[in-house]
């Protein structure tokens, strides 16, 4: 292809529109295309919405010779002219019918381990009259197995400028940048499009003649030959993919994963939360106490200390999943589980949001974008909140304990229980929600199968990095903005103090006026009036009184209106109801037998026990279902692009968790306890 | 073995029996049956070709039953029970089963 003198680009360069011109990167997947933007783009790259769209794309900016140039990379798709939404989300984005501007160049990408296919994907997208580039990727692998092609022959059988790179080496990535910017800015005439379309078979052949012609070109621009895959990778596919074997490895490496998410992030989460404590304290000590003051520390700070303390799991399970990806594990292992998910309406790639939803649904929603139909990515959203997450573990292990005091064979049965009800409720939900809001075919699978590779520690950083980036920015807008509001309700009004209240201010300074007071004394009776003032300022708070009003609502459940504001309380975040219950129970220890032992005396206004056998029960089943997480609806929100769905799951799960937990009190109490 | 039906092509490579997918043993190489994606769904059929299964295209079986896995040229595909028992080959002679 003729290549324009510099200073006619630079010519039109200085006309071209204030924008850079944008390249969509257009291939199949696991062809290298992603690899190949992450070397293009590097940290210039941001993943976004395609605007109007629910469908990610990552878009960056390249530098070339001659200016920057816009990339964007399009979802990996197998054929342009299919009729699944990815497919038509490339179209419609190509033509500029999506997205705020149609990209002036299309870099296809062909992967040269599976050049004959790439060939007839290439003819497809070449078929539209736009200036296009080839981009040969995973050369330098290719290369290794004895395969090569020759880049100018092929521009001369297809029409248009190829280069040969590699993502992992870099290897003519500067020239390709260049090269499409080049194609950007010559746009294409009539006359060169009709002169490719001539290099290119007719739109209505068949698919063996389309086979035909990428073995002719192939004959004509490669050399060597590629093997079929080794023996070795037969073997390892073999047992991955057995039922046994296959079975046990899923387990393992699930079992890996899921460790590395729940413990590894467990020092950084308590660093991120000594972090905040540090910062809250600070800010507390240098500002003048008042609304300003609370809204800093207790809704801003205490809001985004609450979201955030979740990134190390977030930026993790990017991390891991990447390698596993970037091996070729994933898709074995969603193979695997696909037999059993699917019976209740689920992808085999649903399992790895299911599973990182018992870390914390956060990322478990996140990752379900690796889903690529959006029916089946919907209901995986949809149901991931009912997987048990470490925030539920606090109220678990109190209500546990309550339950079964010395009993710990019971205990132990119990916790099990908890995370199989969370689990089974939540595969009966998708099987629901797919046959009756969400119905129709299911994607069948046809999953390719990549070949093993070494996985790449560079791309799982990239993407543990944008994957936090993308994190931050929502728990800095929306799940702030909703925290606020949260924290703002249990903090307002204020109350005026109550006689008791005045009369233990009295009792406190008094005995520090004393010229014997005992420090130790004057501590523990502060800490006393600072749980009562907790406790007056709770009840009295506009969610006091919301709790008040809710009272009726969960009296079936056996809870009082104390207990109804620590369920509404902790909407913000499930692990804020075992604070709230020790403020409600005016105990400041945090040595669970002291704050159960307070429970289990703790009474009602009639002066019956607030905590029977029931009662725990009934609210243990209700937080092993209902929805108590503001975060994960904010995201759900953010993921679905509508409050539709959130609203939804809020309703369903919130509803079943009543009902579950009205059957199994009424059960007790049937029972005689 | 099931045999579902017998067509004798020209084709030496692929006189033998149409039987579906599902039936090959692991190790075992077929040719697609020129007819034998038109009882699949419309969009099964284009993502099937699109990823390299279309007619005449020759595979070998990694994993066989349902799911199976096939390979095409260099791709592995794994197909689902109710995708594979619809896509008809015939086995190669000279290739028997692993």
């Amino acid at each position: 292809m003729a290549v324009q003198p510099p200073d006619e680009i630079e010519a039109r360069r200085a006309y071209s529109t204030e924008r850079p011109p944008r390249a969509a990167l257009l291939g199949q997947p696991n062809t290298g295309k992603t690899t190949l933007f992450n070397r293009l783009c590097g940290s210039r790259a941001r993943t976004a919405n395609i605007p109007g769209t629910t469908v990610e794309s990552r878009v960056g900016v390249a530098a070339t010779t001659h200016g920057a140039l816009e990339i964007m990379d399009l979802p990996g798709i197998y054929g342009l002219s299919l009729e699944v939404p990815e497919s038509k989300l490339c179209r419609d984005c190509l033509d500029g019918r999506i997205g705020d501007v149609a990209p002036d160049v299309a870099v296809i990408i062909a992967d040269a381990t599976n050049f004959s296919r790439s060939l007839r994907f290439a003819s497809h997208a070449l078929r539209r009259k736009m200036p296009c580039v080839i981009a040969i990727t995973l050369a330098d692998d290719a290369r290794r197995k004895g395969f090569s092609v020759n880049a100018a022959v092929l521009a001369e059988c297809l029409g248009c400028a190829v280069v040969i790179t590699s993502g992992r080496t870099g290897e003519g990535v500067d020239e390709l940048a260049d090269t499409t910017l080049r194609a950007a800015l010559h746009g294409i005439s009539l006359e060169s499009f009709e002169q490719r379309l001539h290099h290119l078979p007719a739109s209505n052949v068949s698919e063996t003649d389309l086979a035909k012609w990428a073995n002719d070109v192939l004959v004509e621009v490669a050399s060597g030959r590629l093997a079929s895959a080794s023996r070795v990778s037969d073997r390892v596919d073999r047992a991955l993919t057995h039922p046994v074997s296959g079975l046990a490895a899923f387990i393992l490496v699930m079992s890996l994963l899921f460790a590395s998410i729940f413990w590894l992030a467990e020092f950084p989460m308590n660093w991120l939360d000594f972090i905040f404590s540090t910062a809250g304290d600070w800010v507390r000590a240098v500002m003048p106490a008042g609304p300003l003051r609370d809204l800093c520390v207790d809704g801003i700070i205490g809001g985004v200390a609450g979201t955030v303390v979740f990134l190390p799991q977030i930026c993790l399970l990017f991390f891991l999943l990447s390698l596993l990806e970037d091996s070729g594990y994933l898709a074995r292992a969603a193979f695997a589980a696909d037999k059993f998910l699917r019976r209740f309406g689920l992808p085999g790639q649903a399992f790895v949001p299911l599973l990182s939803s018992h870390a914390c649904a956060l990322p478990g929603i996140m990752s379900a974008r690796l889903i690529p139909d959006s029916k089946d990515r919907l209901a995986t959203i949809l149901v991931a909140p009912f997987m048990s997450c470490t925030a539920r573990l606090p109220v678990y292990v109190l209500l546990i304990s309550l339950l079964f005091a010395g009993r710990p064979w019971l205990a132990g049965l119990a916790f099990v229980g908890c995370y199989a009800t969370g689990a089974i409720a939540g595969l009966l939900s998708a099987y629901l929600v797919r046959r009756t809001l969400l119905r129709g075919p299911s994607r069948p699978m046809l999953l390719e199968l990549p070949p093993y590779r070494k996985p790449s520690v560079r791309i799982a950083l990239w993407v543990m990095y944008d994957r936090g980036v993308l994190f931050i920015k929502n728990a800095g807008t929306m799940i702030l903005a909703i925290c606020v509001v949260m924290w703002w309700l249990s903090a307002y009004p204020k109350v005026a103090p109550s006689p008791e209240l005045l009369q233990m201010r009295a009792q406190i300074s008094e005995v520090a006026q004393k010229a014997t007071a005992n420090p130790e004394q004057v501590k523990a009776l502060e800490s006393a009036m600072n749980l009562q003032e907790s406790r007056e300022q709770q009840l009295g708070s506009m969610a006091g009184t919301l709790g008040v009003i809710a009272e009726p609502l969960f009296r079936p459940l056996g809870f009082d209106h104390q207990l109804t504001v620590a369920v509404l309380t902790s909407f913000l975040a499930r692990e804020v109801f075992v604070s709230t219950l020790m403020i409600i129970s005016l105990t400041d220890s945090n040595d669970e037998a002291s704050l159960l032992d307070r429970l289990t005396t703790n009474r009602r206004a009639d002066g019956t026990l607030l905590f029977t056998i029931p009662t725990a029960a009934s609210l243990l089943v209700f937080f092993t279902l209902a929805m108590q997480c503001l975060p994960t609806l904010a995201l759900v929100g953010r993921e679905t692009q509508s409050w539709k769905w959130p609203l939804l799951q809020f309703v369903w799960m919130s509803g079943l968790a009543w009902g579950m937990a009205w059957i199994v009190r009424q059960a007790l109490l049937t029972g005689g306890f | 073995m099931v045999v579902i039906s017998s067509t004798l092509t020209g084709d030496g490579a692929a006189q033998s029996k149409r039987i579906p997918l599902t039936q090959l043993a692991r190790g075992q190489r077929a040719v697609i049956d020129s007819e034998s994606l038109t009882t699949l769904a419309e969009a099964d059929r284009c993502l099937l070709r699109a990823m390299g299964i279309h007619e005449s295209c020759e595979l070998k079986v990694c994993k066989a039953g349902a799911p199976c896995i096939v390979e095409v040229e260099r791709t592995r595909v794994g197909l689902c029970g109710s995708v594979a028992s619809k896509v008809f080959v015939k086995p190669c002679d000279g290739c028997p089963a692993a």
